[in-house]
């Protein structure tokens, strides 16, 4: 799909312009989006980039086995996309769906977001940006088995049909996936390549389970904290956002077995923290809630609960930005009525706060390391932040 | 640190632990069986769900010092459990699982309440199932799964 | 909290490492022997001696009943062995002893459970 979103009377897209810009472009597929991403936003005020090539490879394994295992470049958190995007991709391919196994893949330039240009889920645009994206891997996957099978063969290409993982030809031959895989692997991967009419849909569309339903309901599949061989740390946080750590006594702490090591660390809003890494979560825990800690306030901004309240009312009195505009709210006041109701509603700060805690598993090893965690932006870079 | 013997999913396991240590860090770090999730710690989500005695039991806050003898069963022994393979069954049918991490504690729950209220209410299920906790709002198909799986073992 | 089986998080004695309260049979009072209304407002002496001594709703204890049940239930006594919390500290406790407890339980049975007049 097209991301060419210009508007010509835009010059400098802000963001509020991409916000109006992305919601009345062709199409409705981008999502009004509030992250400042560099890279999107630039692209609505220049010409298209040119198409870009993946390498299947990149993102299927058509293996000898028979096994199809697909990478999905995104996080996976319940919404169902290590489901359906592979199963776009298989559709296409005409995989045998129960061989299909689907990972979630490594941080990596070519599992960027098409549209965002940054490893990324959200914003609504796993679908919205990668079927399309997903179909072409699918049909060129696809194309290169029919063209070992093909050529094995003597026939064209075209004569040949495809389904569950086997190549038929006209004349009644047949080819595993698994048995042409390696010579597909050696054939140009095409630039385009012919998609399905929607009718043609064997998978999209219709009612699929989920390929991670069942491990999810043995207690099999692994979340990160289930990670095996792991030391564990755990945090003792400022009680305000910015304090800091003035002094910590850990004699408690250390005297108790498993403890490997208590120092202080950096934590979030420039605060620090204490933190306890022991080889158990208990002994982790314990220890932690044994720390004697004085924290240093003089840094802490002094927000005030009931002063902030009065400024949200009163911001919230005043006009604000438009996201959707329909029908006319000023008519309303010209109408006299005899019972006027007037009410504020307030809400608490509520966070997605899914079940799992946060927690990152990294493993060092000399001068890697490998980084397990929920990221819905893994995008790396070159300095090796991420 | 004191030796248990304990009772999990049928087998004798022996571990040796701080007497303070809560059941579920013996099963996911002693044991190595990570099925039992820690969502908060403090028994008020649910995900920790194991049954000890046959009763649905939160093993985040159960020290191991006060388990004794009682058989404890996990979410790893629910496939070989005739109600445990026909919850799984029905959570599949009904296509309840999102995120998935709370839902080794809502089959523990599920499986208690059909084994003691084979044929459970809405009342029955809520007054149950209300303590454990899903961000995805799964409750509704937990519901009818719930049901499917009354239905198939009438 | 919604309605839980008890005993999925209490057991049959206190869990001072995790915090957690237990006692022998721990469960809440039925609803009928309430000691507050249902704005959370704590009954008057007044009404809570009227709703104790309630045979109707009290199990049907008389005095002595009801000496017997401050003097043996598992469930009172733990009132004087609440627990620690995690952090070590104890949990309150009555403002009076067990003994002195059952001491003035005796003499208001013995005066023939007398309530306070009022509402």
């Amino acid at each position: 799909m097209s991301t060419a979103i210009t508007n010509p009377h835009d010059q400098q897209l802000d963001r509020r312009s991409f916000l109006r810009v992305s919601v009345t472009a062709a199409g409705g597929l981008l999502v009004a989006l509030s992250l400042d991403l560099p890279a999107a936003a630039q692209e609505g005020g220049q010409p298209p980039p040119p198409p870009k090539v993946y390498p299947p490879d990149a993102f299927v394994h058509v293996r000898p086995d028979g096994k199809i295992v697909i990478q999905v470049n995104r996080l996976e958190f319940g919404q169902g996309v290590q489901t359906a995007l592979p199963m776009i991709l298989a559709d296409e391919l005409d995989a045998d769906w129960s061989q299909v196994v689907a990972e979630l893949a490594p941080a990596g330039e070519v599992y960027k977001d098409p549209v965002f240009g940054i490893q990324m889920v959200g914003g609504s645009g796993s679908i919205a940006h990668s079927f399309t994206q997903y179909r072409e891997l699918g049909a060129k996957t696809r194309a290169m088995l029919v063209t070992v099978a093909a050529k094995r063969w003597n026939v064209a290409p075209d004569t040949c049909r495809t389904e569950a993982s086997v190549v038929r030809g006209p004349g009644g031959q047949s080819a595993r996936y698994a048995e042409l895989a390696t010579d597909a692997a050696r054939q140009p991967v095409l630039a385009t390549v012919r998609l399905k009419n929607p009718s043609e849909f064997r998978l999209v569309g219709k009612k699929i389970r989920r390929l991670d339903s069942r491990p999810k309901c043995d207690g099999s599949l692994k979340f990160g904290l289930d990670l095996p061989g792991m030391k564990v740390a755990v945090v003792a946080h400022p009680p305000v956002f910015g304090a800091k750590v003035k002094s910590f006594d850990d004699k408690a702490a250390r005297g108790i077995e498993g403890v490997r090591d208590v120092f202080e660390i950096p934590v979030t809003r420039g605060g620090t923290g204490v933190a306890v890494v022991a080889d158990k979560f208990w002994t982790a825990k314990r220890e932690r809630d044994l720390l004697k800690i004085e924290w240093n306030f003089s840094d802490v901004e002094r927000a005030d609960s009931s002063q902030l309240r009065e400024k949200y009312k009163q911001l919230a009195r005043t006009a604000g930005m438009s996201s959707v505009a329909r029908g006319d709210a000023k008519a309303l006041e010209g109408i006299t009525a005899p019972n006027r109701i007037v009410a504020e509603y307030e809400f608490p700060y509520l966070p997605h706060a899914p079940m799992e805690p946060l927690n990152t598993t990294v493993r060092f090893a000399g001068d890697r390391a490998e980084a397990w965690a929920r990221f819905t932006v893994s995008d790396v870079r070159p300095d090796g932040d991420c | 640190m004191a030796k248990y013997q304990l009772n999990i999913n049928g087998q004798r396991k022996e571990v040796t632990v701080d007497p303070s240590t809560p059941l579920l860090w013996v099963l996911r770090e002693d044991l190595k069986m990570t099925g039992t999730k820690y969502g908060c710690g403090v028994s008020a989500c649910g995900t920790c769900t194991v049954h000890v005695a046959a009763v649905a039991t939160r093993s985040c806050m159960f020290p191991v010092s006060l388990i004794g003898a009682r058989p404890v069963v996990t979410i790893e022994a629910m496939g070989e459990d005739p109600v445990g393979r026909v919850v799984q069954d029905a959570w599949l049918e009904k296509d309840v699982v999102q995120c998935g991490y709370c839902q080794s504690g809502q089959i523990m729950s599920a499986v208690a309440l059909l084994k003691h209220t084979p044929r459970p209410t809405d009342t029955n299920i809520e007054e149950s199932m209300g303590g454990n906790i899903c961000r995805y709002a799964t409750y509704v198909r937990i519901r009818e799964a719930i049901k499917v799986a009354a239905q198939k073992l009438k | 909290m919604p309605g839980l089986n008890c005993a999925s998080c209490h057991q049959e004695s206190n869990a001072d490492s995790t915090g957690f309260p237990g006692g022998h049979n721990w469960h809440l009072a039925p609803l009928s022997m309430k000691w507050q209304d249902l704005n959370d407002r704590p009954f008057s002496s007044a009404a809570l001696c009227r709703a104790v001594t309630d045979r109707s709703k009290n199990h049907n204890l008389d005095g002595p009943g009801l000496l017997k049940h401050h003097e043996e239930e598992p469930l009172v006594l733990w009132a004087w062995n609440p627990g620690r919390r995690p952090d070590g500290t104890m949990c309150t406790l009555p403002p009076l002893s067990h003994e002195e407890f059952v001491v003035v339980t005796r003499r208001w049975v013995e005066a023939g459970t007398p309530c306070p007049p009022g509402r």
